[in-house]
Order: C-alpha cells, then sequence, then structure tokens
C-alpha cells in the first residue's frame, strides 16, 4: 500500500517539475523573442507630463539626437558606403562610378525637384586612395544658378543647416554625402529635373583638381 | 498520515512556482497587447492639441483636427529645405504607400515654418511629387508658433551667407496623431519607410 501511494507521489511531483521546467523555459524562449518593450525610451517619456488636460503641454519631449549622420568613417574598409545608418532604404543606390587619381566617387545621385521648387541636392561617397589628403571646394553644375557645399547637423534633434567652405577627404578615407549630412546644394533650378535624367556636376578639388561627374536624378 | 512533510512542501512549492510563472507570462502578454512596441516613441497618455486653423495647401481652412478617424503624421519644416525636409517627407510617403488598403487611412500633413516664403501653392507643387494626398499647412506667423510650441517643435531664422538669404533650424521629428486626433508618437528624423510604417500599423490597430 505505502509504496504504491508513494510512488503515485513520486511521479506526481516528477511530473510538475517537467511542467514547471517547460513553462520556465518557455517563458524565457517566449520573452526574448518578441520583446515587448512597452515604453520604447525611457529618457525623454519621463518628461512628458501625465496631465494631458492642459491644452499647452509646452515641452513635449524632442528626441534624443541621432547618431549624427555626418562624414563618413575615414576608414577605407566601407566599401558600400550605403550601408546601415537607418536610412538605408530611403537612399537610393544608382551604381555609377568615376575616378581621377587617387579619388573614386560613386552612387552620385540628385533629388528630384521643379524648377519651380528651384532646389534640389547632389549626393554622393568619396573616396580617397592616396596617400595625401584632398579638399572638395566647390561644385558647379549647369542646371543651378549657383551650387554651395552644406552640411545639416542635429543637435537635440533641432536641425540646423549650414554652409561649409570645404569638405575633407583624408587619405585613406572615405566622405559620405548624404541626407541629414553633407551635401552639395543645387540653387535656383535652370529647368526641371525629373527622375531618371542625369546631370553634369563639375567638381573642384584642392589636389585633383576639376573632375566631371554625372548625377542621376531620383525620385524623391 | 504517512506522507512525508518535505514532499509536501516542494509540491506547494513547485506550485506556487508554477502560479508566478504563468502570472508572469500573462503579464507579458497583457502588456505587449496594451502598448504597441514603436519604433517612435509612444506617448501615454496621449496629449491633446490645440485647434488652430491654418490655410492648406488646398486654399482651405484646415485644423490639425479635422482628421478625426484618420491616424495623422506631422512635421514641421520648409520648402528651402533641401536636404531633411525632402528626407521626411519622401519616408512618410513611402510608408503610407506601404499600407495598402489601410492608406486611405492616414493623413500626411507637413506644416510650414516658412510662411513668408512658403504660400499654399507652393506647399501644393513641392508636395505632390511625394504624395498627392499630402496636406501643406501655412498662414499666419504667429498661428503656426503657437501650434509648433504645442508640439514642442523649436523653429529660428538662421542668417546665412547661403545665396539661399535666411536658413530655418527645426526640429526635425515628427508626430503621429491617433484617431482621436491626440498626440500619440514621436517619430525621430531617419526612421526608415518600413519603421515608420509598423509603427502607423500599430496606432491604426487600437
Amino acid at each position: 500500500m505505502r509504496t504504491v501511494r508513494d510512488r503515485i507521489r513520486g511521479w506526481f511531483v516528477l511530473s510538475l517539475t517537467v511542467v514547471l521546467a517547460s513553462l520556465v523555459v518557455s517563458a524565457c524562449g517566449g520573452a526574448s523573442e518578441p520583446t515587448p518593450t512597452p515604453v520604447p525610451s525611457p529618457t525623454p517619456a519621463a518628461a512628458v507630463q501625465p496631465s494631458s488636460s492642459e491644452p499647452t503641454p509646452t515641452a513635449v519631449p524632442t528626441p534624443t539626437p541621432m547618431p549624427t549622420p555626418t562624414t563618413a568613417s575615414a576608414t577605407p574598409t566601407m566599401d558600400h558606403g550605403m550601408s546601415g545608418h537607418g536610412m538605408g532604404s530611403a537612399m537610393p543606390n544608382v551604381g555609377n562610378e568615376f575616378q581621377t587619381g587617387t579619388l573614386v566617387i560613386r552612387n552620385v545621385w540628385a533629388r528630384a525637384a521643379s524648377q519651380a521648387d528651384a532646389l534640389s541636392a547632389v549626393y554622393m561617397v568619396i573616396e580617397n586612395t592616396g596617400e595625401q589628403p584632398d579638399r572638395l571646394l566647390h561644385a558647379h553644375c549647369d542646371a543651378a544658378g549657383t551650387v554651395e557645399l552644406h552640411e545639416t547637423k542635429m543637435e537635440g534633434g533641432v536641425m540646423k543647416m549650414q554652409p561649409v567652405d570645404g569638405i575633407d577627404i583624408p587619405a585613406k578615407g572615405t566622405v559620405e554625402l548624404k541626407p541629414g549630412g553633407l551635401h552639395v546644394m543645387l540653387i535656383g533650378l535652370t529647368r526641371d529635373l525629373n527622375p531618371g535624367d542625369e546631370i553634369e556636376v563639375e567638381l573642384h578639388f584642392d589636389k585633383a583638381g576639376h573632375v566631371p561627374v554625372k548625377a542621376v536624378v531620383q525620385k524623391p | 498520515m504517512p506522507a512525508r512533510p518535505w514532499l509536501r512542501r516542494l509540491v506547494v512549492a513547485q506550485l506556487a512556482a508554477i502560479a508566478i510563472v504563468v502570472a508572469v507570462i500573462g503579464w507579458s502578454l497583457w502588456q505587449s497587447r496594451a502598448a504597441p512596441s514603436l519604433n517612435g516613441m509612444l506617448l501615454d497618455p496621449p496629449q491633446e492639441i490645440p485647434a488652430i486653423q491654418l490655410t492648406g495647401s488646398d486654399g482651405q481652412p484646415h485644423t490639425l483636427t479635422d482628421f478625426q478617424g484618420k491616424v495623422t503624421v506631422v512635421f514641421f519644416g520648409y520648402t528651402h529645405c533641401p536636404d531633411v525636409c525632402p528626407m521626411t517627407a519622401s519616408t512618410m510617403a513611402r510608408a503610407r504607400a506601404m499600407l495598402g488598403n489601410q492608406a486611405d487611412r492616414v493623413q500626411l500633413v507637413f506644416v510650414s515654418v516658412d510662411p513668408e516664403r512658403d504660400p499654399p501653392e507652393r506647399l501644393a507643387s513641392y508636395l505632390a511629387k511625394y504624395d498627392p494626398t499630402f496636406l501643406g499647412l501655412t498662414g499666419d506667423e504667429d498661428r503656426i508658433r503657437e501650434l509648433a510650441t504645442a508640439f514642442g517643435v523649436h523653429y529660428a531664422k538662421v542668417e546665412s551667407t547661403s545665396a539661399l538669404g535666411y536658413l530655418v533650424e527645426h526640429t526635425s521629428s515628427s508626430f503621429v496623431l491617433d484617431t482621436q486626433g491626440k498626440l500619440r508618437a514621436i517619430l525621430p528624423f531617419g526612421l526608415t519607410p518600413e519603421q515608420v510604417a509598423s509603427d502607423l500599423r500599430a496606432l491604426l490597430r487600437r
């Protein structure tokens, strides 16, 4: 009698242990997969005042600065400059490449715009394979009255754009001109820039001199 | 009673442990349903937005509370901004296009922080390139300032040496109003269209 009851009890305990173990395993597995972080970023959320009844909520938290997408890293390991940074899919890859001396300029594209818009921007990746640093001084484009070099900077979620005197291209380095960072700005368009068009842009470098490239116009 | 007390204690402990695990799983499931995880930042509770009337790119008067029943994406910018604003406009338009038959339930709104250079017609032609349903808002400077302040948006004219004349620095985040017209989420600049579409889907589901 006693042995039977003990045996039953033993099986009961064993089965409970199995159930518990499987629950723990499933809980751990289930919790780590979908990661249901209820409130995404903890710091700015704390700044939101919960009293939403007041129609004058002056301080909506501006989300903390983005990983300022300015110049790309100066390491020549970046073979495909268009990788990552959270903007990948919005960044076209037109696949063109221009070479002069030690400079390789690729993925040159411009944003489509009408003449009425008056403005557009040209982006590219400039790689310097040489031992000497170079500098992009200015640019020229027959589709625009004025061409300037600009830089957008993010400071605490605020976008600040300013003209720059030049863009340094370090020796053995790569600089990426991309939305939210450095760009060649076309001001006073002389014609519409339609997707698929090619526009001629002449880049003037300190050492490499004049480098003509063609930018492919992309749908905005 | 012949039962060994340690065995009973073990059984009780195991039952308690099972109860705890079940409770934790249940709680996390409930949490994940109650608060969808967003790529942007969810505001809980949502915030009221003042009904400030501005002129739309369609020439009609509009307030941001006009679009109840839809999820509204709002961002502030200016058409002489050829870098960040087009990027944001493009991201939002692509995200909306990804929603398929739910796209009709999303309204995109661009509020000009440069009304001096952004009359309704200019906004209309600037925005139509991205999405024909994109609405631009412009108008009285004081009202725009009031609306921006309600969103915590900073903007300021900056004199520059550029041929553009002055530039306008401004907050680059976008804002999502829920179907009740309340501010529900903030999307930082730099999200991909896929990330934004996923957030919009989550907010439409609520």
